[in-house]
């Protein structure tokens, strides 16, 4: 199965907005460019100059957008503070590779994850 | 994860010892590995030396914390030891260097992220906050009985400062960059005592973690005066914090990102090592690669001092451009958008050099290029400008944002000096001065960006022209990866004044046809380290085909300018 992997920084005192610190499909970084322009297109902002996220809801709606963009079965979200609580405990990669999907949010593509559906329907109704 | 099982832990590559973990009982088997080499690189681990919080040991009572029987012992095998003595978080060591007593605070990132770096074994190593006020102290102490320890030895090793830091987003960011709540609240106290001038916190943040690593490196002065060689500034390749989300999975570790980095890197005047990427990465090419890298920072920085014979007879990195700019990185504007860069990785790629500040010999029979943005420009560079311009340097200056003083410093020269001048306009006004060799050419980088790309390609061409650049293109895909070195001539080879060395990999899958352009100053004289490659000589020059994994290197004699040109 395909993941988002998306990795946000939470509101802070200097910063009440949210950010993507870091995303990425496999090995591969999900450029700035890329990002900027699947925002404006999400937000319908062309004039936006960062991208940023007013609370969880409207990340969580970019997640979902991102997820259709790159058709990709779900985006999994987690946030540099629980990946730098959880980091603290993490000894081996096993846990590492499990920290995702232990402490992440899981966004699902129910395009992806329909179409899936419809195929094993059909299959089941040819049988 | 499973390991690979030529991974040694004691020896991540490049020469260095990771003394902690082995047994002592191993370490004149691991050392007489490292014989063939001229030294061998022990980082200082302090976790291995505090029994606990009061009590230091750098070999009463361990073996494995026996310093001065492990520098023996590279004596013994004709083996020198240089010491690395870190001088912020080490990316390398567990807890960044920290015993479990200070690692209290993990450190964080300019993103948020903790710093959680894997090593060249896959494990993790978690780094701590430095600047927890307890560590300087117990640092200090450490180091005060490890010279006390060592003091029998003082001819016996040497020690350099280890600088660590990671790249990200093509730039160079320290592991002093710490965002955690213990460094804000060292930062809050340094604030107190030295209040900003200009309102500028980012600034005040630099000077801060600037002060923290001078705190070190003085400690290790201090402790090590004699075999003190100075601080090295080391990008580890593959520390960066978000590194970590792409290499936990061996399959996502490729060589040709290393190639990729360890270029870019070099592209911009700083120094790689890859004492953090798995061995059997390192394997074949990539090792090479490393390797003539590896001489080029940890050795040169020991040669640099006295006590070593002249190596002017060995190859050394060369870059022949050097680009001076304030904020010296590949998106500067004045080298993106003038079509400079372009044309430089077009012709003359992994030849050029981004720096802040000049830095020539004046008694160097080669002058390089040098290329000044304005701005850079200070007191200091101005006065290097004129020396190197009389030293026969060839030097292009951008005045669009050059200070009017230095303008008018220029003139002022040019008067003095009765120098010749010409002033013509080539898709910009171009002027330019010469007195013997040296050239100074002024040029308006901001009319210059306004032309279409092929008038910048233009402008530049006719510029090399107008200095006499002779120099070798190599017109090679983008993943073939290459390097030049350069000495000088040895008894049999005085018919040229210098010999130059090119380096070429193929990191691919694919078979790879690289084409050079040799001008007549130049006349190919050996190849070497040839693997699944080879060299066809066409009418047009030399044509090679290097297959998956091959490598090669080719010797050119360069002749006196002029002397066999024309």
């Amino acid at each position: 199965m395909n993941s988002l992997y998306i990795i946000y920084a939470p509101p802070q005192a200097e910063n009440p907005l949210l950010s993507i610190v870091l995303a990425f499909i496999e090995d591969q970084a999900l450029a700035e460019a890329e990002m900027h322009k699947a925002y404006n297109k999400c937000f319908l902002r062309p004039e936006a100059t960062h991208i940023s996220f007013a609370s969880k809801e409207e990340l969580y709606q970019f997640a979902l957008f991102l997820t259709q963009e790159y058709s990709v079965h779900e985006a999994i979200l987690l946030s540099t503070q629980d990946f730098n609580m959880a980091i603290e405990n993490v000894h081996n990669l096993a846990n590492l590779q499990n920290l995702f999907q232990k402490f992440g949010q899981v966004i699902s593509n129910p395009e992806i994850n329909q179409k899936k559906k419809s195929f094993f329907t059909k299959m089941l109704s040819k049988k | 994860m499973e390991l690979n099982n030529k991974t040694d832990p004691t020896l991540p590559g490049e020469n260095w010892f990771y003394y902690w973990k082995t047994s002592p009982s191993l370490w004149p088997q691991k050392i007489k590995l490292l014989s063939e080499h001229r030294q061998v690189f022990i980082p200082l681990n302090p976790v291995v030396h505090f029994l606990t919080a009061d009590e230091i040991d750098v070999g009463e009572k361990r073996a494995e914390a026996n310093l001065p029987h492990l520098i023996k012992l590279c004596a013994e095998h004709n083996l020198e030891a240089v010491l690395l003595f870190p001088v912020s978080p080490a990316p390398f060591l567990t807890n960044g260097g920290l015993p479990s007593f200070l690692a209290k605070s993990l450190a964080i990132s300019n993103k948020q992220l903790a710093y959680a770096i894997l090593d060249h074994d896959h494990r993790l190593n978690k780094v701590y906050s430095f600047y927890n006020p307890k560590v300087y102290p117990y640092f200090k102490k450490l180091y005060t009985e490890l010279s006390k320890a060592l003091s029998q030895l003082t001819d016996q090793f040497q020690v350099i400062g280890i600088n660590s830091s990671f790249f990200s987003e093509g730039q160079k960011h320290s592991f002093w960059e710490d965002n955690s709540d213990c460094a804000e609240r060292a930062f809050f106290r340094f604030l107190k005592n030295n209040p900003p001038t200009d309102n500028d916190e980012l600034k005040s943040k630099k000077e801060f973690q600037k002060l923290m690593q001078e705190l070190f490196e003085q400690v290790g002065q201090d402790s090590f005066e004699k075999q003190w060689r100075g601080t090295l500034e080391i990008i580890f390749l593959g520390s960066a914090p978000e590194n970590l989300f792409f290499r936990h999975r061996e399959e996502h570790e490729s060589q040709k990102k290393y190639f990729d980095l360890i270029q870019t890197i070099t592209d911009s005047g700083e120094k790689p090592t890859c004492i953090l990427i798995p061995p059997h990465l390192k394997e074949g090419n990539l090792s090479k690669f490393s390797k003539l890298l590896s001489s080029f920072t940890l050795s040169n920085q020991l040669l640099n001092h006295s006590g070593y014979e002249d190596h002017n007879t060995q190859f050394k990195n060369e870059r022949f451009f050097q680009l001076i700019l304030q904020d010296s990185h590949l998106h500067n504007p004045f080298i993106a958008e003038t079509g400079l860069l372009q044309n430089l990785e077009k012709n003359y790629r992994a030849s050029f050099v981004l720096e802040n500040d000049i830095n020539v010999k004046e008694d160097n029979e080669f002058k390089n290029i040098i290329i000044f943005d304005g701005e850079a420009i200070n007191d200091i560079s101005f006065k290097k400008i004129l020396r190197a311009f009389l030293a026969g340097y060839k030097i292009i200056i951008n005045r669009s944002n050059l200070e009017k003083i230095f303008e008018k410093k220029i003139l002022q020269f040019v008067l003095e000096n009765d120098l010749s001048s010409e002033k013509v306009r080539h898709h910009t006004v171009v002027e330019s001065f010469s007195l013997g060799m040296g050239r100074i050419v002024l040029f308006d980088a901001d009319q210059l960006k306004e032309n279409k790309l092929e008038n910048k390609e233009e402008f530049w061409q006719a510029i090399w022209n107008y200095l006499n650049v002779k120099h070798i293109s190599v017109l090679a895909p983008k993943d073939i990866f290459f390097l030049w070195r350069s000495r000088y001539p040895q008894a049999g080879e005085l018919q040229f004044a210098r010999v130059l060395e090119l380096n070429l990999f193929n990191p691919t899958s694919y078979k790879k046809t690289i084409q050079l352009k040799v001008p007549r100053n130049f006349s190919m004289s050996k190849q070497k380290n040839q693997h699944h490659a080879q060299v066809k000589n066409l009418p047009s020059g030399p044509e090679i085909e290097i297959l998956p994994g091959g490598s090669l290197a080719l010797e050119f004699g360069q002749h006196e300018d002029g002397e066999s040109d024309e």
